[in-house]
């Protein structure tokens, strides 16, 4: 399978006071075109570092993002948004939708960027609203007026209108209660058996189990990596590859 | 109280920009009403303290015809009874042109010996001397030094009955009288030898005495100007009178620095509701953005006045240094603001440290803010630290989706831009009005250029006008006339004399008497009503008018010395002549009350400007000494032109310098509010794809709706209220109805300029969006 990602030698420090903190210390990866990829680790792992690095959102201290072929870690901020805006989608653990925006126009913000036949975007908007399972009753409330699952659904919507090669989520499900959290994942998930590429993050088992390629992160570096094939609904064996996984890691 | 202060200090440092902003916003608005305040009760009284400084009384007259029979004794009788004290002098008088600035200056000139340096009263003191030029010296008035062009050692000449007079500048004089252009006379210290020479060119034809006087107590000071007058007249038939009172010399002395401080004051006036509507916008932002710590703070124990008087005094703070450094400022500049009154007034000025004026400069801009900052925060009472740590006391109320992508056919940018824009409602309020008021103020220093420096409107400073004038000596007149007449290069000859009538045995009246009212050039003068043309009619200023309750149809009793004749009033002039005390009658009407073999001729007449000099030249040729001045109106015109150039120049430099200022501290501070209180969307804008060039137009382009619509709001309304205004500032200077130029060009010029420069400005302020890095955005919360 094509790599979509390729890093090399790449490394993030932040400086505080003074005080340098290297969060991601040489490292070398390859994304799979295709993959549910998860990257898991402790809290301060680095593993949200290391997916704003993957996706051009931060620039990498030392090293290279290759991505698709084409170097990204050397762009300017203003080449990394027209990068972003045909690449990359994005799903954070807040909806961060913007709030004077209607649903609608949450996504034809993204839309609009990249397609500049507007009823081409309105069409497309459309139909990632119905694939998140967004009604058509919601598209003209405000974020404030849905819910919390409801939000992240229309994010992951917004993220995936410009049909982007990867598709970013950081702790997607980390502020959503079990159940709406599930409808993330299988949203998820169904995009990724259609062909989306997918890094996310998390330090969830549950949400974890989804990806077919798990990473761990410890202090900065890839210090194993597990593939769990494809995902499979109440695989009971999988969840417990993942666990002696996570044991070995030290999780 | 430390712990309020450790609060305010945490304000302040959060808020660093803001502070800045509204630090510099205080020290423009102290800066101008120092200015103004210096200007109006420090500076403008200098001419008074001038006059009192050199023992100038209460006023003085001066008599110019057959003095000699105004001695000592006559003197005495006229004035002991009523003054306290008086002084007379002997001295030379002639109305002629001198060179002034760049112009010429038609004025009365008073020569004097060198006892002047030692009179009793009005004594005048040397400066800048000179004292190795020792012969055929002159001494001229110190505003010949400040606005005139002059310094000593230079050559004066001065052109009396077609002879041309040359001295030596050997020094120049503080006077309390005659030491202004504005009151019309100018006082002349020559020494003894030229004085004498002078005096002998002229026999007795030109002599006068100059009678200073200090009223006594209880005497009304408008009916003794009377009574003196017409005693001088049975004295001396045929005298000219002048002189003024001490009062109005004075205030003629300092209308610059009046002018000044009005203009100063406007200008302050739109920066204080600036500030009022900028500050009351910072706290609520304050409010709304900190309210999860005040929320804390609150739960911890502060209370709500304990919040509210740590925003108070982060805003008393900031006004106190920055009325500190305006009035530092305001004191540094003082000398140039100085020099444009000085130019004009003739008197040497100082800048003092006023404490007073200082002090209520500061309590002024701290009054301001703390009323401000006590009004809006009254908010903070009502926040309740639960729901203030859930930052839940204002939620997002958006009943309206406008600007819908998905119907929109815009741009995406400039559709968001718009969505921005209708958001922000307080933020388009303040642009609307914040670029009305500035809109106003340039207009006013539009029409100021327009009509006071580039096409100065002499309609309004004068009562006629024409292109020449002669003055003519008694019973020469019919044979000069007849030589105008015969000449065809000469239009529109009209036969004018000069008087001064009193109303009410109190008030002055300047009528200018013409010989046919229908020729007057300058019908424009006349803005109500109907000219004057019958024996029974006079037309009056609209400033005496309203300042005396006559109206058009009134009857008005003029008198003249011991004469009295009722006049209907046809109609009401303005100019800025005489302070607007002017009135217009025809001959027929001046001959009920003054013989015209008792008053001075003169003849105005029109002709090709080129050609004025040529003209002139010939008349005095032909006419030698029958001729007693010949004048270049429009020489004298670009000479009086000089103040008002100035003011004009002056004020159109500082409205734009403070226009700029505050149109860039408006975009800065609410630019910087608007990206701070947005800067989440504008993180996930970024991560999404927006480019900092989008974020950055969308920002600008959000403001120019409000500015745009003010622009041409308030274009329409200036272009129409500025002459109303213009008219209210001008009365007290006899201008009621005045119809200055307002090129629609220049309008335009403005609005398009302003807006360029404001989103400009807009996109400067914008490019602070550039350093929102949408990772650390994202994972700050």
């Amino acid at each position: 399978m094509k790599n979509i990602i390729e890093t090399k030698q790449l490394s993030k420090t932040f400086s505080n006071g003074g005080v340098q903190q290297h969060v991601l210390r040489n490292i070398d990866l390859q994304i799979r075109e295709g993959d549910f990829t998860v990257i898991m680790g402790a809290s301060g792992a680095g593993k949200s570092t290391l997916l704003y690095a993957l996706s051009g959102m931060d620039k990498p201290t030392l090293g290279d993002v290759i991505f698709d072929g084409e170097n990204i870690s050397k762009k300017s901020s203003d080449d990394m948004a027209f990068f972003r805006r045909k690449n990359c989608g994005f799903v954070f653990q807040q909806t961060y939708l913007v709030d004077s925006m209607s649903v609608m126009d949450n996504v034809l913000s993204a839309a609009l960027l990249v397609m500049k036949d507007k009823k081409q975007a309105l069409a497309k908007a459309k139909e990632v609203l119905k694939a998140v399972d967004i009604d058509e009753s919601m598209w003209d409330k405000f974020p404030t007026q849905i819910s919390g699952g409801e939000g992240q659904r229309v994010g992951m919507a917004r993220a995936l209108v410009n049909e982007p090669k990867l598709l970013f989520a950081d702790e997607p499900t980390g502020a959503l209660n079990s159940k709406t959290g599930k409808d993330v994942l299988d949203a998820l998930t169904a995009f990724n058996k259609r062909g989306q590429s997918i890094v996310m993050v998390t330090h969830d088992i549950t949400s974890a189990r989804r990806g077919n390629r798990i990473l761990y992160v410890k202090d900065g570096e890839i210090s194993g990596e597990l593939d769990l094939g494809e995902y499979v609904s109440g695989d009971k064996e999988r969840h417990q590859i993942l666990r002696d996984f996570l044991g070995r890691m030290g999780w | 109280m430390n712990k309020i202060l450790l609060l305010s200090k945490s304000h302040i440092r959060k808020n660093k920009g803001v502070s800045v902003g509204m630090l510099l916003l205080i020290i423009i608005m102290t800066l101008m009403l120092n200015s103004c305040l210096m200007l109006a009760f420090d500076v403008y009284p200098k001419a008074e303290k001038e006059t009192e400084r050199l023992h100038g009384g209460d006023g003085f007259f001066r008599v110019t015809g057959d003095v000699e029979k105004l001695g000592d004794d006559e003197i005495a009788d006229i004035f002991e009874a009523e003054t306290d004290e008086y002084f007379a002098y002997d001295c030379q008088d002639f109305l002629c042109p001198v060179t002034f600035g760049n112009g010429e200056l038609v004025i009365d000139n008073t020569f004097v010996d060198s006892s002047a340096f030692s009179y009793e009263m009005a004594y005048v003191e040397p400066t800048l001397e000179d004292l190795d030029i020792t012969e055929n010296y002159i001494y001229l008035p110190y505003q010949f030094y400040t606005g005139g062009g002059y310094k000593t050692g230079d050559d004066f000449s001065i052109k009396i009955n077609g002879q041309n007079y040359d001295y030596k500048v050997r020094g120049f004089i503080y006077t309390g009288y005659m030491g202004c252009n504005n009151t019309g006379d100018f006082i002349y210290v020559l020494d003894d030898a030229s004085y004498e020479e002078l005096k002998a060119s002229y026999a007795s034809s030109n002599s006068a005495k100059v009678i200073i006087y200090d009223l006594a107590d209880g005497v009304k000071h408008g009916k003794f100007r009377i009574d003196v007058s017409n005693r001088i007249i049975n004295e001396v038939p045929n005298a000219e009178i002048g002189g003024l009172t001490a009062e109005d010399n004075n205030s003629n002395r300092g209308f610059m620095s009046l002018i000044i401080a009005v203009s100063f004051g406007a200008v302050s006036a739109i920066i204080i509701l600036v500030i009022i509507m900028m500050l009351a916008n910072c706290i609520s932002n304050y409010i709304k953005e900190e309210m999860k710590t005040m929320g804390a703070l609150k739960a911890i124990g502060y209370t709500s006045k304990d919040l509210k008087t740590s925003v108070v005094l982060q805003f008393t703070s900031i006004a106190l240094i920055g009325s500190i450094v305006g009035l530092i400022i305001s004191y540094l500049m003082m000398p140039l603001f100085i020099s444009f009154s000085v130019n004009q007034m003739g008197v040497k000025i100082n800048v003092d440290f006023v404490p007073a004026i200082s002090i209520a400069v500061l309590l002024i801009a701290e009054i301001l803010i703390v009323l401000t900052s006590l009004a809006v925060t009254r908010k903070l009472k009502k926040i309740e630290p639960i729901i203030a740590l859930r930052n839940g006391v204002e939620s997002h109320n958006f009943k309206k989706n406008r600007v819908r992508l998905d119907r929109s056919s815009s741009n995406v940018n400039l559709a968001l831009a718009m969505k921005t824009m209708l958001q922000n409602k307080r933020q388009n309020l303040i642009t609307f009005f914040v670029t009305g008021m500035i809109i106003f103020i340039c207009t006013i220093a539009l029409l100021m250029m327009v009509n006071f420096n580039l096409d100065l409107n002499v309609d309004l400073l004068t009562t006629e006008t024409c292109n020449a004038v002669i003055v003519v000596e008694h019973n020469d007149e019919t044979e000069v006339e007849a030589y105008l007449y015969g000449r065809e290069d000469i239009r529109n000859i009209r036969r004018v004399h000069d008087v001064s009538l009193f109303y009410n045995s109190e008030e002055q009246l300047y009528a200018t008497v013409f010989d046919d009212t229908s020729k007057i050039s300058n019908q424009n003068v006349c803005y109500q009503g109907d000219m004057a043309s019958y024996d029974n009619e006079i037309c009056i200023s609209g400033k005496f008018a309203r300042d005396y309750g006559f109206k058009i149809g009134d009857d008005i009793t003029m008198q003249y010395g011991d004469m009295e004749a009722t006049y209907l009033i046809t109609g009401l002039i303005q100019t800025s002549n005489n302070s607007g005390r002017e009135a217009i009658m025809s001959e027929a009407a001046m001959e009920r009350l003054i013989s015209p073999d008792s008053v001075i001729t003169s003849y105005y007449f029109d002709c090709d400007k080129a050609d004025t000099d040529r003209i002139l030249g010939e008349i005095e040729d032909e006419f030698g000494t029958k001729i007693k001045q010949t004048v270049n109106f429009d020489k004298i015109i670009e000479g009086s032109a000089t103040t008002f150039k100035t003011l004009s120049s002056l004020m159109l430099t500082v409205i734009c310098v403070t226009s700029a200022a505050v149109i860039f501290l408006i975009l800065y501070l609410l630019i910087k509010s608007l990206i701070y209180s947005k800067r989440q969307d504008f993180g996930v804008y970024k991560a999404i794809g927006y480019t900092s060039s989008n974020l950055i137009y969308q920002i600008a382009v959000s403001f120019m709706p409000p500015i745009i619509l003010s622009v041409i709001v308030f274009s329409f309304v200036s272009y129409h209220l500025a002459n109303p205004y213009m008219n209210i500032v001008m009365m007290s200077f006899g201008i009621v109805k005045a119809s200055f130029k307002i090129p629609i060009p220049g309008m335009i010029l403005i609005g398009g300029v302003y807006i360029l420069l404001s989103l400009f400005f807009a996109i400067l302020q914008a490019r602070r969006v550039k350093n929102i890095e949408p990772y650390k955005m994202l994972i700050a919360e």
